[in-house]
């Protein structure tokens, strides 16, 4: 049996995608995760900030943050669009709808997935979900691959790349050390507005939607988060469409994990059949080779006793040739020896006569 | 040698690649509709009445065209031509034809004069237009129509009325269907609106064409006598700055039409008086207040100047009034004509916005809020249903007049001058050891001036005053929520340092209620103190 390299491959194609199927198929079953029961979140209303970055302040000293180039109470920072760094897990950008009376002022921060793809990303989990809210990050597991970095819809994790020994994945962490001394984060604390509400994520959404529904003129009749990427513990509610405050509209309402799961699912199917079809292939091959070499030494057997047989015919031959031979010698020495005994006995006779 | 060709190919390629990217974002924001708008730019579509357009709309420069043409010494008459039953010379705004009678000549008309009139202009050797089939009919034009409405208001009124010493005669007219003429009533003037609408209906002209024919006529044949004269060109009327320029007359005399002083909005339809003493109370309706108020009539009446129950039955009528009734007329709360809906659009004006903002535009509905317009008449035993038409106008301004004096608000001296707020220390966060949030000192209001400002506004304006009546209505925009009076409960006594947001969803924290309303509201009204050390003193 000879299999081509090219068929070879195309039986592996085919055994990957049937297997993807398969994995799609368990993905979208009825089993869906809604988040953790009486899980932290945090509400953010565009409508109250009004950008005076005491939420930035307050993340700063609350994580031991670095001093910033420019103080925190200098607004000149909001004329750009910024996005969180290493040094920064949080910041306050502003932006001008069309038609808008006034600026509208959104915070960045990470939005702490519900099943966050980050976490589904990291191949040596440095990154959880904990049923108490935040994503957290354990960089003594981290390798540093920043595959989260990538896999962020939200384009939140950060790399210390100055840190040559001892580089991190920064981002917000909902100030989980906080959350277990029974303090609110930092920066819902320090917010004058209370722009920024945190309570369970449940008391949220209901707080979110009761705010459209006694004021539906100031805001616009979605809570972001509620179902964005399967939703996230960080919920929006804004005066203006999302998009026009520099967030994603286009992400719908899959969690990250989905994504990947059928073919990540693959995975081990194909690192526990490897091993068996390339030790099978194996086997084959040296099946066929041990049946090949036994064949020639069969053939080889064969041709020498055959030979052997011939030679042996051959010596009998010449053996009865030379015993015929010998013997006819042997019969004529009798006969002449008869003979000349014979002779002489005659030669005697007469002579006695 | 081979690596020397490889790496010459690599640059073409990419070269190429970089032009065919950048010409296909020229091609795409051309073709977006980021083009510049100008007032006198119009589609010439004119074959879409004929069925679907073959090629595409010809934009069309009308000032452009017009300034070439009097450069020329040339008048109107180049391009239009005048109505053969007119007497004063009234040109029919369609290009060179009284009417569009079929496809063929249409086009002919277009195709044959633009091209004939530009070609000649280039043989004489002056800038021209276009000749060729798609530099007119092109797909991106460089403008984009941008016409802002224009219409009459109550100044501008005055002033064609008494530059033509009120012969109303002069613009307003009737048709008479035995005569088949048009007419005028004295008495019985009103908006153009009333007969030319949208589209041609019968041997009516909409309005755009009314309104060119007859403003442009006038102003033409006013221009011609040397006289000063309203605008000829498209920008003169439809060009927002140019529209800002057009005077306005203050202190005008009102319309001399007949109109009431005051009206009474009845709870059934005047020509069928219902005899029932639970029906809702009347309205005594202040046209005359409202009249001055308001720019136009139209404002308020659509077109028609009658009674709104005449279109606005009680039951509403699927004939007139878009099957409204009364009740909605008055009381829906989107609509501009509204009462409720237009008062509610007037909350939103800077003087008032700072408290408004923060309630709800839902109207409650509650007693005292109908009790505010629904009021008894003055006298206990009038028998609304069996009075006339000119009674019940009595009866309106009576009402009117005893209506109390708004205008008396709590004495400014009576309130607090200042407040300080320093109830800061009870919030958890200040005191947060990580945070360091006491940085700040406590916020010194200055409660009396507020007060002092808002009062001015409401008092200055009859509408305010009549809302804020009760003297303690102004106090209740900060002091919202809790009963009114002069000694009003404080902020913390509701709004805990600590809430609770699961059972009052919201309801803010004391910090957060106190830097809501105050920054809220600053910024709304537009007033610059929105910063932290704009209250804040810095420890």
């Amino acid at each position: 049996m000879s299999v081509s390299r090219r068929k070879f491959l195309a039986w592996m194609g085919a055994a990957g995608v049937g297997l993807t199927g398969v994995g799609q198929a368990v993905a979208a079953g009825p089993k869906e995760f809604k988040g953790y029961a009486n899980s932290a979140g945090v509400l953010f209303d565009a409508t109250r900030c009004v950008g005076c970055r005491s939420c930035e302040a307050a993340c700063n000293k609350v994580n031991s943050l670095p001093a910033p180039e420019k103080r925190f109470d200098d607004l000149s920072v909001l004329d750009e669009k910024r996005r969180t760094g290493a040094e920064s897990f949080t910041v306050v950008n502003r932006y001008t709808p069309p038609g808008a009376a006034r600026p509208v002022f959104r915070k960045i921060q990470c939005n702490h997935c519900l099943e966050p793809a980050c976490a589904s990303a990291c191949f040596v989990k440095a990154f959880k979900k904990t049923p108490q809210g935040p994503v957290t990050y354990d960089a003594s597991v981290c390798v540093g691959c920043r595959y989260c970095m990538i896999a962020c819809p939200f384009e939140i994790p950060c790399y210390e790349y100055d840190k040559v020994l001892t580089p991190r994945v920064t981002k917000c962490t909902l100030c989980a050390p906080r959350l277990q001394q029974g303090l609110l984060p930092g920066c819902v604390s320090a917010c004058p507005m209370e722009a920024l509400t945190f309570g369970k994520r449940e008391d949220l959404l209901k707080i979110a939607h009761e705010r459209i529904r006694a004021y539906p003129e100031r805001y616009v009749d979605h809570v972001y988060g509620e179902h964005e990427m399967g939703g996230t513990s960080w919920l929006y509610l804004s005066g203006v469409p999302f998009g026009q405050i520099g967030m994603r509209e286009d992400l719908g309402t899959t969690p990250a994990p989905q994504f990947t799961k059928g073919a990540l699912s693959v995975v081990p199917m194909v690192t526990g059949l490897w091993p068996v079809l390339l030790v099978g292939i194996y086997a084959i091959t040296q099946r066929k080779n041990k049946i090949a070499r036994q064949e020639q030494a069969e053939a080889v057997a064969a041709a020498v006793a055959r030979t052997q047989a011939e030679a042996e015919a051959k010596l009998a031959k010449a053996r009865d040739a030379a015993e015929k031979q010998k013997q006819t010698a042997i019969d004529q020495a009798v006969k002449k020896a008869l003979e000349e005994a014979a002779a002489k006995e005659k030669s005697q006779d007469t002579e006695e006569s | 040698m081979k690596k020397v060709l490889l790496s010459i190919g690599v640059f073409i390629t990419l070269v190429l690649a970089i032009n065919i990217t950048l010409h296909a974002r020229d091609t795409l924001a051309s073709a977006g509709g980021d083009s510049a708008q100008r007032p006198d730019l119009l589609m010439i579509d004119s074959m879409k009445v004929f069925g679907p357009i073959k090629r595409r709309p010809v934009p069309f420069a009308h000032d452009a065209h017009q300034k070439a043409v009097t450069q020329k010494g040339q008048d109107c008459s180049v391009c239009h031509e005048a109505k053969p039953e007119s007497t004063n010379n009234e040109l029919v705004y369609l290009f060179k034809r009284l009417e569009s009678s079929d496809a063929d000549t249409v086009r002919n008309i277009y195709h044959g004069q633009c091209i004939d009139c530009h070609e000649q202009t280039l043989a004489r050797g002056d800038k021209s237009g276009p000749v060729s089939c798609n530099a007119c009919h092109t797909k991106d034009p460089k403008y984009t129509p941008g016409q802002a409405p224009m219409g009459f208001d109550h100044s501008l009124h005055y002033r064609h009325a008494k530059a033509r010493d009120n012969k109303c005669e002069q613009c307003h007219h009737e048709y008479n269907k035995e005569t088949e003429k048009l007419v005028y009533v004295k008495g019985e003037e009103g908006s153009c609106r009333y007969c030319h609408g949208d589209v041609k209906v019968e041997n009516r002209i909409p309005m755009q064409a009314a309104a060119h024919q007859a403003c442009i006529t006038c102003h033409q044949a006013e221009k011609t006598k040397k006289k000063n004269s309203g605008p000829i060109d498209c920008g003169g009327c439809h060009d927002p700055e140019q529209q800002a320029l057009i005077a306005k007359v203050d202190n005008i005399p009102r319309y001399e039409r007949g109109q009431p002083d005051a009206a009474l909005i009845l709870p059934f339809s005047p020509d069928k008086p219902v005899d029932n003493k639970n029906l809702m109370q009347p309205v005594a309706f202040n046209h005359l207040s409202h009249e001055s108020a308001n720019d136009t009539c139209r404002v308020c009446h659509h077109a028609e100047m009658t009674a709104c129950v005449t279109c606005h039955t009680m039951k509403g009528d699927p004939e007139k009034g878009d099957n409204i009734n009364l009740m909605f007329a008055m009381h829906k709360e989107d609509a501009d004509q509204s009462c409720i809906g237009c008062h509610k659009t007037l909350t939103e004006e800077t003087a008032c916005i700072g408290c408004h903002a923060a309630m709800p535009r839902t109207t409650k509905k509650d007693g005292a809020e109908c009790a505010a317009c629904h009021t008894a008449p003055t006298d206990a035993g009038t028998d609304l249903a069996r009075m006339d038409d000119k009674a019940r106008r009595a009866m309106a301004e009576a009402m009117l007049k005893a209506r109390p004096d708004n205008k008396k608000q709590v004495a400014t001296e009576e309130v607090p001058e200042t407040v300080a707020i320093d109830t800061m220390a009870t919030v958890p966060a200040m005191t947060d050891p990580d945070l360091a949030l006491d940085q700040y000192k406590e916020a010194r209001m200055p409660h009396r001036n507020i007060y002092a400002s808002l009062k001015k506004g409401v008092t200055d304006n009859n509408l305010a005053a009549f809302f804020h009546g009760n003297e303690t209505t102004l106090c209740q925009g900060c002091h919202h929520n809790s009963p009114a009076g002069t000694k009003p409960p404080k902020c913390a006594s509701c709004h805990s340092s600590r809430p609770d947001r699961a059972a009052s969803p919201l309801m803010p924290g004391l910090r957060g209620a106190y830097h809501q309303q105050c920054i809220g509201c600053h910024q709304v009204m537009n007033i610059e103190k929105v910063g932290c050390t704009d209250c804040h003193a810095k420890k």
